[in-house]
């Protein structure tokens, strides 16, 4: 008996949010028009909880040996993995409130929708991470899909919101129908969806079924594979599946944009290890080169298409997909995987930083209506707002990868783990990629401490108090975790080591 | 007996119809159906597995799909209605503000 | 092993032959429906009687017309209860079968509270902002 509520109980962090999510809604319709601001407030309370929650718990194992759990037969796993992820989509839906609050107001939309919306995306994105089946990893992929149609489109009144909600709604319909076939596929080929026993117990797993059938080749399962790949690349925005990143992130409002750049993004990776190191860890010879070639085509054509950018929103969505295919390296790189997982989830962690902080201050400067977006809006930034400026240079070279940085670590592990896993080819591309990208970040740099205009010219800026937290919180994530990674580090590579092999 | 292997022919010439159907037809309205298509492909594959390995898991996930094919249905007409009450218009080609 | 492993009997007669024995039957049985009347019945056509039959109002307007925004919103309230009864069934049949005996009777009566609260949600969501009133 009370194994079944001690299992209930592993899932605190994502019924606390599942909870917060319908009282946002319930206290949306009870509340008096008036007072519906406080609704980003108590949409933040239960992101905190959980937050609380799944750093005691990461805290709580941080230098003893890592506590796994199964909850419902196998089909969730409450791991240093799931949890790790869980900081990072927690990180990211409590920076992308805070620079909503402001805007929510400002541009008349429905609050209690939007954090209802934004809550269960984040619910979503942690029961993905969770995931050790096939069958609950469509459904949270879906549950968080569907909030991200809708939070994409919540600014009715303007076209291009709705039209950003109508393209990713129906490449991502079709993306999902790939995801079932392929779930479909690898159900026929071994009988079962759940990808993997962490503690060795069960052998009628995808993983453990492949070794003992030896369905290496079993075209089926392979065809499963390919389709299962298509579906989540379409949600990590890698290149050739990624159509519609530009549009829909510049046509979302942005602090929706802000979100879905650092956590869909996570969320689509962490379930992609997942499926990768977990269920067909024993079929790693067929999708590595697979990965390696969709990682060079997406770090190649981010960073091309993030050249020619004047706006700064599509330069920023152009950049994620590079970033999209840095992290791909990390998973390409699965003989070194004891160091592969580890710095995929670090990477993530202060992509969240950095991209939602490029993004917060995206909203600084921006005016209502999504104006000032273009490059030419920073000239002589430094001068008119120094902080905002100088915030905004550091998430520039942050992203650039410069020493000293989150971001440059960030790409260090990748490497690591790439070049120990002898991928001295994709190490090189990820170098050179790195470089080009120096260029379209630095010259937002260039325009705001280089250029000047004249006083008649000068703009103002918004100055909430919620949007100056969030720069702050983000701007101290860059530097701690740039120049103190130890701890985070130590936490990422635990939180990999649960993906290793143990048995089956 | 008829052998899995027809059923499984049936869903994969149902899911390239809806493949097809997303990529060639312009209106947004019969892309979405496409999609669902696709979707109910699936579902014929799934039911087939099931019955083949002699256990309910794929039958379930079916039920999962209609569910999930139903929210999705909810969600995706009050999408096309906000861009048709936009541009009058639901052709996936007029619908270009933003480089596609 | 999570798989709910509720056989499936193998079936011998799914074979094609009754498959086409009912096409066969359904064909038949839908003609000779419609030639029974035919033979028997009197027909006295009047416009009254030649009218579309809509409940017994007089029809008004044409049948190609546009279909009111609001029966859309009817629709997705619907699912909620669609997809209510469709889980709570097999829920019910299995967990419900397997867990009882258990001593988890409560477990599962909140378990169902939590997935019927959540479509209760979503009911109030609809009802608050006006979906069940026809104007």
């Amino acid at each position: 008996m009370t194994t079944t509520w001690r299992e209930l109980g592993y899932l605190t962090p994502e019924l606390v949010v599942l909870l917060g999510a319908a009282a946002v809604l319930l206290l949306d319709l009870f509340l008096p028009r008036g007072r519906r601001r406080v609704l980003g407030g108590v949409a933040l309370v239960p992101l905190g909880v959980a937050l609380g929650w799944v750093l005691r718990a990461l805290w709580a194992q941080s230098g003893g040996p890592s506590q796994l759990h199964k909850v419902f037969g196998a089909l969730l796993l409450r791991d240093p993995y799931s949890l790790g992820f869980d900081v990072v989509f927690l990180v990211a839906a409590i920076l992308g409130v805070l620079l909503s609050l402001r805007y929510v107001e400002r541009e008349a939309l429905p609050a209690g929708e939007y954090y209802a919306l934004t809550l269960f995306a984040v619910f979503g994105m942690m029961m993905m991470a969770m995931s050790a089946e096939l069958i609950t990893l469509f459904i949270s992929y879906e549950i968080l899909s569907l909030a991200v149609y809708v939070l994409a489109g919540i600014a009715r009144g303007r076209a291009v919101s709705a039209e950003a909600s109508l393209k990713y709604f129906l490449l991502g319909a079709f993306a999902s129908g790939f995801l079932v076939y392929g779930i479909a596929l690898v159900y026929g080929a071994t009988g079962t969806t759940v990808l993997y026993d962490p503690l060795g117990q069960s052998a009628s797993t995808i993983s453990g079924l492949i070794l003992e059938r030896g369905l290496f080749g079993n075209a089926l399962l392979l065809a499963g594979l390919a389709l299962l790949v298509v579906g989540i690349a379409f949600k990590a925005a890698i290149v050739p599946f990624h159509a519609w990143v530009p549009d829909v992130y510049e046509g979302a409002p942005l602090p929706v944009t802000a979100f879905m750049s650092a956590g869909v993004k996570a969320a689509a990776f962490a379930a992609f290890a997942r499926l990768l190191f977990g269920g067909f860890r024993n079929l790693g010879e067929v999708w590595q080169p697979v990965l390696w070639v969709l990682a060079v085509l997406t770090m190649v054509l981010g960073n091309a298409a993030a050249i020619r950018q004047q706006n700064v929103k599509r330069m920023l969505a152009y950049s994620s997909i590079a970033h999209a295919g840095y992290l791909l390296v990390a998973l390409a790189a699965y003989t070194a995987r004891d160091v592969a997982i580890g710095s995929v989830l670090y990477y993530a962690l202060t992509y969240t930083a950095m991209g939602v902080g490029a993004f917060a201050i995206l909203l600084v400067v921006g005016q209502e209506g999504e104006a000032n977006q273009e490059l030419s809006d920073y000239r002589g930034l430094a001068s008119r707002h120094p902080w905002a400026a100088a915030a905004m240079g550091l998430f520039m070279i942050s992203l650039a990868g410069f020493p000293l940085t989150a971001g440059f670590l960030g790409k260090f592990y990748i490497l690591n783990a790439a070049l120990r896993a002898d991928l001295d080819g994709l190490a090189v591309v990820l170098g050179l990629a790195s470089v080009v990208s120096w260029y379209y970040y630095l010259r937002v740099v260039w325009f705001m401490y280089m250029t000047e205009v004249p006083k008649a010219a000068v703009r103002p800026i918004s100055r909430a108090t919620s949007l100056g937290v969030a720069v702050a919180v983000a701007a101290l994530l860059v530097i701690a975790l740039g120049v103190f990674p130890s701890t985070a580090l130590a936490v990422a590579q635990m939180a990999g080591h649960t993906l290793l092999p143990l048995g089956y | 007996m008829v052998p899995t292997v027809a059923y499984l022919a049936v869903s994969a010439v149902l899911f390239t119809l809806g493949v097809v159907g997303v990529l060639v037809r312009r209106n947004a309205l019969i892309i979405f159906m496409s999609i669902e298509l696709m979707l109910n492909a699936v579902n014929v594959s799934l039911v087939s597995f099931a019955r083949q390995h002699g256990h309910a898991t794929g039958q379930v996930f079916v039920l999962l799909i209609l569910a999930v094919a139903a929210a999705e249905v909810a969600v995706g007409l009050a999408i096309i209605l906000s861009v048709f009450r936009h541009r009058d218009t639901v052709d996936v080609d007029h619908v270009n503000l933003m480089k596609w | 092993m999570p798989t709910l492993t509720t056989p499936i009997p193998a079936n011998p007669a799914a074979d094609w032959l009754p498959v086409a024995v009912f096409l066969v039957t359904a064909v038949l049985f839908a003609a000779v429906l419609l030639w029974i009347p035919r033979l028997i019945a009197p027909r006295h056509p009047t416009p009254d009687k030649a009218r579309p039959y809509e409940c017994g109002e007089r029809v008004s307007g044409e049948f190609w017309q546009q279909i009111h925004i609001g029966y859309y919103l009817f629709a997705l309230v619907f699912i909620i209860f669609d997809v209510e009864v469709v889980f709570l069934w097999p829920y019910v049949r299995v967990l419900g079968g397997r867990l009882i005996p258990q001593g988890l009777g409560l477990f599962v009566f909140f378990d169902l509270l939590l997935f019927v609260g959540i479509l209760v949600v979503a009911l109030v969501y609809a009802w608050r902002k006006g979906v069940l009133r026809w104007e």
